[in-house]
C-alpha cells in the first residue's frame, strides 16, 4: 500500500459543481455504485461505472489525484487478483480479475466523494440525518486527520530508514516484522495526539451545551435532486438490465 | 588534507509536480566541519538534509556521500555514513527498552553481538542513559527521549551527523549540554550539520553558517560574519543574536566599534576591553 492511496481521502477546496453539491445528494453516487459493483462481476459494467467516476473526477478537476489514488491501490489490487487466482484456479481468471477490478471501482467512486466533500459538510450532513454530533465529529476528525496521518507515517518511515531499516528485505514474515518499527511509533503518536486534541477541545467548552447551533446550514437545491434522481435511475436501469441480460 | 564527505552539485528538487523546493544548491561538507543550516520556514532546509542520506533523490543535479552517488546507493548503505537525528524523538521510538531502541541501527547494520554490546555500553554511558537502559523509552521525559534518539544514531559512529532542530523546546541547561556535546563530536573529527532557527545557539556553539532562502543558498561563511550582517539576516527573516545587537547599539550610540569575534560573551568582553584599552591609551597620550 502506497501513501498516495490516502490522497483519495484528502479534500481540497475548489469551486466546481461536485464541490458545491449537498453531501446528502452526493453520497448517493458512491452508494449506488457500491451496490452495483457488489452485485456484478461483469467487467463491462464495472468499466462503465469507472468511466462515470473518471468523468465526474474530470468535471471536479480531481482527475490527477484520482489516478494517483488508483496507482496507490495497484499493489493491493494485484494481491487480490493473485490470491483469487490461487484459490479459484487459473480457469476462473476472468472472475479473479473482476474481483480485483471491483476494488478499483469502489476506490474511485468513494474517493470522488471524499475528495470533493469537506469534512465539515460531511459532519453537517450526518447531523441532518439524525446522527448525534459527537459521532459525526468523530467521523469528521478521522477523515480530516488522514493527511496528517500520512505525513506522520512518512516521517516515521524516514526516521527508521535513516537507522538502516530496510522495509523490503527478507521473506514474507520478516517483511511483516519490518513494519513493527513503523506501526508502533505511529500508534503511540496518534493516540497521544488524540488526547491532546480532546484536551484542547474540552478547554474550549466542547460538550457544555446539549443543543448546538451551526454557522452553515445545508439545503438541498434543484440540481441536488436532479443528481439523486440520476443515481436512482442508473440503479433501476442496472437492475432492469440484470434481470434481462444477467449482467 | 580533510576529506570531502558530502558534495552537493547543482541540486534541484521538487515533490512530485509541485514547485521547485531546492533550486541549484551547491555545497561541500568536509570532515571536521561544524555547520549550521539556517533560513526561514519553507526555505528547504529539511528537504536538503534528507538528500544527505538518500531519503530524497535529486530531480536534477548530484549529491555524493563519501564519493557515492546517492541515486545509485540504498538509504541503508548511506545511513551507515550519515546519521540523521530527527526533530521529534516520538517519530522513531518503538522498542520496549532503551537499550533495544539504541541497538536498533546496530542490528540493522549487522554488527556482531559483541560489538553491539560494547558499543551499547559505551554510548549509554556517554549519554548518561545507563540507569535507564531497561526502562520503557515511551515513559521518559522529553529531554531523555531526545538523548535516546541521539544515542541510537551516534552508536553506529557515522562520519557525518545531521541534527534537525535539536534545540526546539529545550531549556538553557539542555542547550548548553547539547552544544558541548556537539563540540566533542566535532573534536573526534566528525562533520556536524545542525538545522536550526536558534541564532543564540549558533552564535554560542557553531563555527560556520549556511543561509538558505527560497531553495537557494544566499550566503555561507563564518558565524561571526553571517550573524552580524543585519541586512542578510533580515532577508532570511532571522533576528541577530543579542550580543550582535548590543554591538550595533554601541556603535550607533557611542561610536564604539568592536573588532573581532564578539558573538560569544567571553569574546565580547575581550573586544570591549581591547577597545577601551586602545581608546583610553590614545586619549591619555
Amino acid at each position: 500500500m502506497r501513501i498516495s492511496m490516502l490522497r483519495g481521502l484528502e479534500y481540497k477546496y475548489m469551486n466546481t459543481f461536485m464541490h458545491r453539491m449537498d453531501p446528502r445528494a452526493k453520497v448517493f453516487y458512491p452508494i449506488v455504485c457500491m451496490v452495483i459493483t457488489l452485485l456484478t462481476v461483469n467487467v463491462l459494467t464495472l468499466t462503465l461505472i469507472l468511466s462515470t467516476a473518471i468523468l465526474l473526477a474530470f468535471a471536479a478537476k480531481t482527475l490527477r489525484r484520482l489516478l494517483e489514488t488508483l496507482r496507490g491501490l495497484f499493489l493491493l489490487t494485484m494481491m487480490i487478483f493473485l490470491l483469487n487466482l490461487i484459490f479459484m484456479g487459473v480457469e476462473r481468471c476472468a472472475i479473479a480479475f473482476a474481483y480485483a477490478f471491483r476494488l478499483v471501482v469502489l476506490g474511485a467512486t468513494f474517493s470522488i466523494f471524499f475528495m470533493t466533500t469537506s469534512p465539515e459538510d460531511m459532519a453537517l450532513a450526518m447531523v441532518k440525518v439524525g446522527i448525534p454530533y459527537e459521532y459525526a465529529l468523530a467521523f469528521m476528525s478521522s477523515i480530516r486527520f488522514v493527511p496528517t496521518l500520512a505525513r506522520d507515517l512518512q516521517t516515521i518511515i524516514d526516521a527508521q530508514r535513516s537507522r538502516g531499516l530496510e522495509l523490503d528485505s527478507g521473506g514474507i514474515i520478516q517483511r511483516a516484522k519490518n513494519f513493527l518499527p513503523i506501526l508502533i511509533p505511529l500508534m503511540v503518536f496518534e493516540i497521544r495526539r488524540s488526547y491532546r486534541i480532546a484536551e484542547a477541545m474540552e478547554s474550549r467548552a466542547f460538550g457544555s451545551v446539549r443543543k448546538r447551533t451551526y454557522v452553515h446550514e445545508l439545503r438541498l437545491r434543484f440540481s441536488d435532486y436532479v443528481f439523486i434522481m440520476s443515481c436512482v435511475i442508473g440503479l433501476v436501469l442496472y437492475l432492469f438490465a440484470r434481470t434481462i441480460w444477467g449482467v | 588534507m580533510r576529506r570531502c564527505v558530502i558534495k552537493v552539485k547543482d541540486l534541484w528538487f521538487r515533490y512530485e509536480e509541485g514547485p521547485w523546493v531546492l533550486k541549484g544548491i551547491n555545497l561541500e561538507i568536509y570532515e571536521g566541519d561544524l555547520l549550521a543550516i539556517m533560513g526561514p520556514n519553507g526555505a528547504g532546509k529539511t528537504t536538503l538534509i534528507k538528500h544527505f542520506n538518500g531519503l530524497l533523490k535529486p530531480v536534477k543535479g548530484l549529491v555524493e556521500v563519501m564519493g557515492m552517488d546517492t541515486r545509485k546507493v540504498s538509504v541503508s548503505k548511506l545511513a551507515r555514513y550519515v546519521g540523521l537525528v530527527f526533530q521529534n524523538p516520538d517519530h522513531q521510538i518503538f522498542a520496549e527498552t532503551v537499550e533495544e531502541e539504541v541497538a536498533f541501527a546496530l542490528k540493522n547494520f549487522k554488527f556482531s553481538a559483541d560489538e553491539v554490546k560494547n558499543r551499547l555500553n559505551k554510548i549509554l554511558k556517554e549519554m548518561g542513559l545507563e540507569k535507564y537502559r531497561r526502562r520503557v523509552p515511551f515513559n521518559l521525559s522529553g529531554g531523555e527521549k531526545r538523548r535516546v534518539a541521539m544515542a541510537s544514531v551516534l552508536v553506529y559512529d557515522p562520519v557525518v551527523v545531521v541534527f534537525d532542530e535539536p534545540t526546539l523546546g529545550q531549556d538553557l541547561k539542555q542547550k548548553e549540554r547539547l552544544g558541548k556535546f556537539l563540540w566533542r563530536l566535532n573534536d573526534e573529527g566528525k562533520a556536524i550539520v545542525v538545522v536550526t532557527h536558534d541564532v543564540e545557539f549558533v552564535a554560542d556553539y557553531i563555527d560556520e553558517v549556511v543561509l538558505l532562502s527560497d531553495g537557494k543558498i544566499v550566503a555561507r561563511g563564518r558565524a561571526q560574519e553571517i550573524l552580524t550582517d543585519r541586512d542578510l539576516l533580515k532577508k532570511v527573516r532571522l533576528l541577530p543574536p543579542q550580543l550582535a545587537e548590543t554591538a550595533f547599539l554601541l556603535e550607533r550610540t557611542l561610536n564604539l566599534k568592536l573588532e573581532g569575534n564578539f558573538l560569544r560573551i567571553d569574546g565580547f568582553v575581550d573586544c570591549l576591553r581591547r577597545w577601551l584599552n586602545e581608546n583610553i591609551d590614545a586619549k591619555r597620550s
